[in-house]
């Protein structure tokens, strides 16, 4: 390989999706180039934050292409938007004042006549309160102002204390009408209370292989911890890939349905956390988080082997309830149990 | 290669690249220490690909550290020694800062890359190897894969302002 060519490794030095023979060349040019060496220091940093799961799990949902709407997709924003003008319309329907008549022009009075104070004392008041809807009356007669000079001393008393209720007792000039609202029908807050019962479910699904790999599901929980001020802790979890050899003698990904008898794979394994992976009954080897390792060629199919997957070094664990996805070439094995060793079995046709 | 060899090539390496960021001094030290390191820690390591990344490592946090024991000393500035805050052993709120931030700034940096950029980055992230992605993308030699993902990194690595943690 040229040394232009292998500047061209530098990006997956960070990724840490070298082949070993990329490595190797990489590495040995860095050795003898101090500007290659520099660069891959400078990549220090990036490979760094790229050793972290969540890291890498949120740069990957930077990465997706945002999902496309369909029409259904606008559903819950049109419901919450018809709840809001609902709501809006019976807002205003309660707030609105009703009409009110505060003041009725009649027709002057061609002449005053003179009439005894106890006569306009004794004419009974009008009522002030009509209900509504009550056919309006019609302009009642022009009533008569007592003269002053005549007023009787019984009745003066009565039309002092009686300035508040002066209007109500000219009801003829001043009317006013005061209808209780009707009550607001509010259906959007029961409306709203079924979609949240609808939306918690959703909320407290499990997560699956894939999410707890790559931290996506310790993302979340570490953000219900926060107020406990508890680190969330992290469940095992690998992803491994059948590699399998071709008529070259070089491995490539293949699909488990397309293995047959006699074939010959081995195992590239990626976990999300350090850890010690036992294959088989061969030691267990270190591994670095997010840094693939590959395992040695398997014996010839069929073969069951057998995974543990620990903090510790250690060949047997307790079987869990270690759970699955496979995506692609790609399968997803993880523990929701937080801390407890993995073990599976691969099988392989 | 023996593990000496390797050693001696990487002191070599090590000391010229922390004196682009340190003395020459405090380069040399450095060198001595992280070599000093692996002797004592990782005496079973004799493999390149195992020294080397190792040492890249170690050397990272060596420059980082020396640069904020410089800044605690007061070498850039002068700080009365009961304003220096006590350092919090359980956790380092600016290292934790800094990498969100650098996170943060990646994804923005990501986000404005060519449809093709962010496929193979997709692929890298999910530790797929380059003869992996030649075969996703059907690209027709392995060497155009690198040179894409060359061209792509190179671009990211200008939309982040020439350096991952943003220090120019």
């Amino acid at each position: 390989m040229r040394s232009e060519e292998i500047r061209k490794l530098l990006g997956g030095y960070a990724t840490g999706t070298l082949t070993e023979a990329e490595q190797q060349a990489l590495f040995q040019a860095a050795l003898e180039d101090q500007a290659l060496f520099d660069a891959l220091a400078r990549e220090e940093p990036l490979r760094d934050l790229l050793r972290d799961p969540a890291a890498r799990a949120h740069l990957l949902a930077a990465l997706e292409p945002p999902p496309r709407r369909s029409w259904w997709s606008w559903r819950p924003v049109a419901a919450v938007a018809a709840m809001a003008a609902v709501a809006t319309v019976a807002v205003v329907m309660a707030r609105r004042p009703r009409p009110v008549l505060l003041s009725q022009a009649l027709p002057p009075a061609a002449t005053i006549p003179a009439a005894p104070p106890a006569a306009a004392a004794a004419e009974p008041p009008r009522p002030a309160v009509r209900p509504r809807r009550k056919p309006a009356p019609k302009a009642p007669p022009p009533v008569p102002v007592p003269a002053p000079a005549v007023l009787s001393a019984a009745a003066a008393p009565k039309a002092e204390g009686s300035v508040k209720d002066e209007t109500a007792a000219k009801p003829a000039e001043a009317r006013v009408e005061v209808t209780a609202a009707a009550p607001p029908v509010f259906s959007a807050r029961t409306s709203l209370l079924a979609t949240e019962n609808q939306a918690t479910p959703l909320r407290l699904a499990q997560p699956g292989a894939r999410q707890i790999f790559f931290g996506t599901a310790q993302r979340a929980l570490a953000a219900r911890a926060v107020v406990g001020g508890l680190a969330p802790p992290a469940g095992l979890a690998l992803r491994y890939t059948i590699l399998r050899q071709d008529a070259a003698g070089a491995f490539a990904e293949a699909d488990r349905t397309s293995l047959a008898a006699g074939d010959t794979v081995e195992l590239r394994f990626t976990a999300n956390t350090a850890g010690y992976l036992a294959v088989g009954d061969a030691t267990p080897v270190a591994l670095t988080a997010m840094q693939p390792y590959t395992t040695a060629a398997l014996p010839p199919l069929p073969a069951e082997v057998k995974i543990v997957f620990a903090p510790q070094p250690q060949r047997e664990a307790p079987a869990g309830a270690p759970i699955t996805e496979v995506q692609y070439r790609d399968t997803y094995v993880a523990n929701r149990l937080p801390g407890q060793p993995l073990t599976f079995t691969i099988q392989l046709p | 290669m023996s593990r000496d060899d390797i050693l001696c090539k990487l002191r070599e390496r090590i000391v010229l690249f922390a004196a682009s960021h340190l003395s020459r001094d405090s380069a040399e030290d450095l060198a001595q220490e992280v070599l000093m390191l692996l002797h004592e820690k990782y005496p079973h390591l004799d493999r390149l690909e195992d020294l080397l990344p190792l040492s890249l490592q170690i050397v990272r946090f060596k420059i980082m550290s020396a640069r904020r024991k410089a800044v605690r000393r007061g070498e850039y500035t002068q700080v009365s020694v009961s304003d220096i805050p006590l350092p919090d052993l359980e956790a380092n709120p600016a290292d934790s800062y800094e990498r969100k931030e650098m996170l943060e700034r990646l994804a923005r940096a990501m986000g404005q890359l060519g449809e093709r950029c962010r496929e193979i980055l997709r692929l890298k992230l999910e530790g797929k190897s380059f003869p992996e992605i030649q075969k996703i993308l059907g690209a027709s030699a392995l060497n155009t894969v690198y040179t894409w993902d060359h061209r792509c990194r190179k671009h990211l690595l200008e939309l982040m302002g020439g350096d991952w943690e943003g220090r120019r």
